[in-house]
């Protein structure tokens, strides 16, 4: 053995020419694979934590049919007990409840269709970014104060249907032509509305996207004013005030969304006490799986309407992105390999036929062919070995470089994949994996690539070399 | 210790055949010191090496102390080779990356002879080449005969049975080709190894116990002389 490394090594040494640019070859394609596999690391982070942190969360849980249909009253049912439910599992790092509907909103003499987002503050920024992307003024924080509803008393029900007769009546009197407009009717009704859904004692605070803001030119501070409609279907509106501005990097949301404390917007669409999603955070990102297992099997019991999904079963395409991603690394990693393997397997089969006649000799001196096979094949591992250490040096300095200060691409623009706004500089992610793959695959290709000329080497036939001439 | 019988060897490729050992008959004892004689081309090489197994006959028997060859595959025929016999040949004797001393250990390292056993007796082989103190140079910084020496070394450092030289003496000027000889002879005498070598110098040929005249492939004379003194011609 001792032997064999001791030739191996010197006949290395005796091309330094030759045996540095192959190893040089190994050594990038080595480095360069280890840098491109640490960028993809980060990349996929990236997207990961971009998806879950900017806006799904690690877990989300839904009414069974929500997902497919979004319809508004397909809600989350006793919300607060859900979501208190969910807090007390030890895989649940924190729970967000939401609402969702759309709107139109106006100031002045403009208006926009907005899609409304109603969330609980403090348990949201424990879930994602959101609080993270205010711009201007400040995010949300307390509910309005709002006078609560009531429920009709039998003479107020029994007014009701009787404004309703008169309603009627008079539409017919319309029709036919005579004037009905009664103020008395319009007061009445005004009252039982205000009973059932009264205003709120102030203007409930709203954040606006960014460029939702600039098209509608309303500011931190402004009035705004909203028209929409209760889950019930009846038309309303409502005026409201900016609280902040927020920016989330996706043209689509910055250019619709307004959110509203998730109480505020309960009130406002009258779905008390009710959801459309419950965002989690779990502890553990890498067990997810098990987080949504357990969350499914507890919920299963008291609320066997709700259906929990893991981020990438919410957002597919992330996923999707991602191993296209890997796929296409994978790729190119692989054509810099072939690229490594066939100048190892070139400097290997010249090296070998420049020294027949010394192989031939050992063969004569009694090494049998495996012996040379071995001794080719260890000159090729020792040299594998030695520009693999530089390898690794190279990969790890640059690797780590990227790690720590990134790289910038804000130069291309303002960076959002699928949704997903890209912090500007790409930050690799080295890990053991990311060292340890490229120089295991080198090795295995420096290994096929060493045995066609070993096999060469050992077909010499011993007394081939001996002759004189 | 070496007997051929009716040994033929035939080269063929696909356009010609050349008959280069014609029903040879051949044989050596333990402890000779023998020349194969003859004139370029008439076959020497090929005879010592199939002697030296390093090449089979086309047809014949080769019984190599007291074993028949013709039927051994060549892993072991590589370790007869390995175990019982030394090659001095005339050019590409030794592995340039390794010292005199490294060259003259190789086989014994090969066969795994214990580090401290082969030190010790290729350093007293590589003295009794009188190249004690030229261990740590490499071939290339080495002359001719000296080269040639350390090929002497390593052949009979291993202990073989028999030592094959084809021409060892040819690219060597006359005094290194007389120290050489001396060499072989008096390890010869010493050691009792058996050396079978060719030549077609008569300044070698005189040197050998016993001439084997070997012209197209064919022995035309078999000399015995014992007679150690140059100025007497065969
Ligand atoms: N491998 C071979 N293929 C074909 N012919 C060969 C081969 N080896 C030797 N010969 C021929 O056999 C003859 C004897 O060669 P060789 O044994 O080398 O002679 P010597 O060593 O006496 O000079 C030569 O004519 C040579 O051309
Ligand atoms: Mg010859």
């Amino acid at each position: 053995m001792g032997l064999y490394i001791r030739l191996a090594w010197r006949n290395l040494l005796r091309n330094k020419k030759r045996s540095s640019v192959t190893a040089l070859g190994i050594t990038l394609g080595i480095g360069f694979c280890i840098t491109t596999l640490a960028i993809m690391d980060g990349l996929s982070h990236d997207l990961i934590t971009g998806t879950t942190q900017g806006q799904v969360g690690h877990i989300q849980v839904h009414e069974q049919d929500y997902l497919a249909k979004r319809q508004l009253q397909q809600t989350i049912e006793n919300n607060s007990q859900v979501v208190a439910e969910l807090r007390e599992l030890s895989s649940v790092k924190a729970a967000a409840a939401r609402l969702y509907s759309f709107g139109y909103l106006s100031k002045g003499n403009k208006s926009i269709g907005v899609s409304l987002l109603g969330v609980e503050p403090e348990h949201e920024r424990q879930v994602t970014s959101l609080a993270e992307q205010i711009i201007d003024g400040s995010f949300l924080s307390q509910p309005t104060p709002w006078p609560k509803g009531q429920a009709l008393s039998e003479e107020q029900l029994a007014l009701d249907e009787q404004l309703t007769e008169q309603a009627i009546a008079n539409a017919f009197a319309e029709l036919d032509g005579l004037d009905t407009t009664s103020s008395e009717l319009q007061s009445h009704t005004n009252e039982l509305i205000d009973t059932l859904a009264p205003l709120p004692f102030s203007l409930p605070n709203v954040i606006l996207g960014v460029k939702l803001a600039k098209n509608l030119q309303a500011n931190v501070g402004d009035e705004i004013t909203l028209l929409f409609e209760t889950a019930q279907g009846a038309q309303q509106s409502l005026d409201l005030q900016v609280a902040g501005i927020s920016r989330q990097g996706t043209d689509l949301i910055d250019r619709t969304r307004m959110i509203f404390h998730i109480q505020d917007l309960q009130k406002l669409l009258q779905l008390p006490n009710q959801s459309h999603e419950i965002a989690i955070s779990t502890i553990d990102l890498n067990k997810v799986d098990l987080a949504q297992q357990v969350i499914s099997d507890v919920l299963a019991a008291s609320y066997p309407k709700l259906s929990v999904q893991t981020w990438s079963q919410l957002r597919p395409d992330i996923l999707a992105l991602i191993q296209s991603n890997q796929a296409l690394m994978g790729t190119l990693v692989f054509i810099i390999f072939l690229i490594a393997g066939v100048g190892v397997m070139n400097a290997m089969l010249v090296s070998v036929m420049e020294r027949r006649k010394e192989l031939s000799l050992l063969k004569a001196l009694g090494l049998k062919g495996p012996n040379v096979v071995w001794l080719v094949t260890i000159e090729t591992l020792v040299l594998t070995f030695v520009a693999s250490i530089a390898g690794l040096v190279m990969g790890v300095v640059l690797g780590s470089y990227l790690q720590k200060y990134g790289w910038d691409i804000s130069q291309f623009g303002e960076f959002s994949l699928a949704g997903v706004g890209m912090t500007s500089a790409l930050k690799a992610k080295l890990t053991l994996n990311n060292l340890f793959i490229p120089v295991i695959v080198m090795f295995v290709i420096a290994l096929l690539a060493a045995l066609y000329p070993a096999f060469s080497a050992a077909r010499l036939l011993p007394a081939q070399g001996m002759r004189a001439s | 210790m070496i007997k051929l019988n009716q040994i033929n060897k035939i080269f063929s490729d696909k356009h010609q055949s050349f008959h280069c050992l014609k029903d040879l008959n051949l044989e050596v004892k333990q402890g000779e010191f023998t020349v194969i004689a003859g004139p370029s081309g008439s076959g020497k090489s090929t005879l010592l090496n199939i002697i030296g197994l390093l090449d089979k006959p086309s047809s014949g028997s080769y019984e190599f102390d007291g074993q028949n060859v013709a039927k051994l595959n060549n892993n072991q025929l590589a370790d007869i080779r390995r175990e019982k016999i030394g090659f001095v040949f005339q050019a590409y004797n030794l592995m340039p990356v390794l010292t005199a001393l490294e060259n003259t250990e190789m086989i014994m390292e090969f066969c795994n002879v214990d580090k401290k056993v082969r030190r010790q007796r290729a350093m007293e082989t590589l003295e009794a080449v009188g190249l004690g103190e030229f261990k740590n140079r490499f071939p290339a910084q080495l002359s001719g005969g000296q080269q040639q020496r350390v090929a002497v070394a390593r052949a009979i450092a291993a202990q073989p049975l028999l030592v094959v030289a084809d021409e060892p003496t040819a690219n060597l000027d006359s005094h290194s080709t007389e120290s050489l000889l001396d060499l072989m002879q008096s390890l010869n005498q010493e050691l009792g190894v058996t050396f079978l070598f060719s030549s077609h110098d008569p300044r070698v040929i005189d040197r050998a116990h016993r001439v084997v005249h070997l012209q197209d492939g064919q022995i035309v004379k078999d000399v015995c002389t014992n007679n150690n003194d140059q100025q007497v011609a065969v």
